[in-house]
């Protein structure tokens, strides 16, 4: 009787693991990503972000200094008008609306372009991001990868379920050149 | 003591023998630079582009202008010479719609030629290569149009060597891309990878 039950006990036990293994593996893998934290420690975005504050100065030292301008030419012509210098008045004054014309440009054109460079590199942000998101959950077998943004989308979720760090960190390294292999 | 020495050395030889290089038939030599998972040819995918680069030794370029199975050493260093000083790469830039690259989201026909103009002209400024710690520029370019026969867009890349060349050190090519939309593209091969290409075995010497 012994000779029967000890081999009939392990197969038992054996199938029992592999069902158990069967069962688990088809479990679907779920874990959410704080995306905020995601973007906003995204080497990417800091090169950009850094990038794009370059190029505001720079525009906005232009601006200023067209202001100056203006400002100093402005205040000529106020002058002209209280001394009533009428002729220092007409013939600057061409000279004035031309200043104050291309200062007008000059603006809207500068918070134009920032307008679409910020968008530009958000969208090439987000276009990286997502890619490298989407290789991680394949290569660790996940079959759904949640996004917190902060606004709701994620109400509550066990502490145990956020991948943030892991994802972060491969987001760095796909993005310096791992290739998704990391 | 004696006993020290002789399970040292026991140790010692299967670790020689496991890092001793493999020689390898031209056939194989070529087939192992191309395998993925020998890590020279790593790929990397953002938005709708494929982006793709192979690191290509000189024994590689020389059998792959032949495709000559029975060249002889000679031959081969004949063919290497002209290329030293300078290390070689293929970047390749695959469409996920299979067009051709410079038609990919475009919405009008000017922005065919742009792009037709940047990838001939001025894409080389956009590349450099990041070699250990120094940063080199693209002194090799050459955009390989294929007129829309397939999906592939290939850029034939070579860079300068540092002065304090050392085999072991990370290759990583920086494009900084201004047409396709995906933003800064760096990929990576390691030098560990490049370390281990095994020797290439020639039939006649």
């Amino acid at each position: 009787m012994k000779k029967v039950l000890l081999p009939l006990i392990c197969i038992t036990v054996v199938t029992m693991a592999f069902a158990m293994g069967f069962i688990y593996a088809k479990q679907p893998r779920l874990a959410y990503v704080n995306l905020d934290k995601v973007y906003n420690d995204f080497e990417m975005k800091k090169e950009l972000e850094k990038k794009l504050t370059t190029v505001q100065d720079m525009r906005k030292r232009q601006l200023d200094s067209l202001e100056l301008g203006l400002n100093i030419l402005s205040r000529t012509l106020q002058n002209f008008e209280m001394s009533g210098n009428k002729k220092g008045l007409e013939e600057r004054m061409p000279e004035f609306e031309m200043l104050r014309q291309e200062y007008l440009q000059k603006q809207q054109a500068f918070e134009q372009d920032n307008q679409a460079m910020t968008q530009q590199y958000s969208e090439q942000i987000w276009k990286q991001i997502n890619q490298y998101v989407k290789d991680f959950g394949k290569n660790k077998n996940y079959t759904y990868i949640l996004g917190g943004d902060g606004t709701g989308s994620i109400m509550y979720a066990q502490e145990g379920n956020e991948i943030t760090a892991d994802v972060l960190a491969y987001v760095n390294e796909s993005y310096k050149g791992s290739g998704g292999k990391n | 003591m004696r006993l020290v020495v002789q399970i040292v050395a026991l140790l010692a030889v299967p670790l020689m023998i496991s890092c001793a290089k493999e020689n390898l038939s031209p056939k194989q030599y070529v087939n192992y630079i191309r395998e993925e998972t020998n890590g020279l040819n790593v790929s990397k995918q953002v938005g709708d582009y494929e982006f793709r680069l192979l690191y290509k030794p000189y024994e590689y370029i020389a059998l792959m202008q032949d495709k000559d199975e029975n060249i002889s050493r000679q031959q081969l260093d004949q063919k290497i010479k002209p290329m030293k000083g300078l290390q070689y790469f293929t970047l390749t830039i695959r469409t996920k719609s299979g067009q051709e690259l410079m038609r990919e989201g475009i919405s009008e026909e000017t922005e065919y030629y742009d792009r037709l103009d940047y990838l001939v002209s001025y894409m080389q400024n956009d590349l450099s290569l990041i070699d250990g710690n120094d940063t080199l520029p693209c002194v090799l370019y050459h955009f390989e149009r294929n007129y829309n026969t397939g999906p592939d867009n290939n850029l034939l890349l070579g860079f300068d060597i540092p002065a304090n060349k050392n085999t072991g050190r990370d290759k990583t090519l920086v494009l900084e891309d201004q047409v396709l939309g995906t933003g800064k593209i760096m990929i990576r091969i390691a030098g560990n990878d490049i370390n281990r290409i095994p020797q290439l075995q020639l039939l006649s010497q």
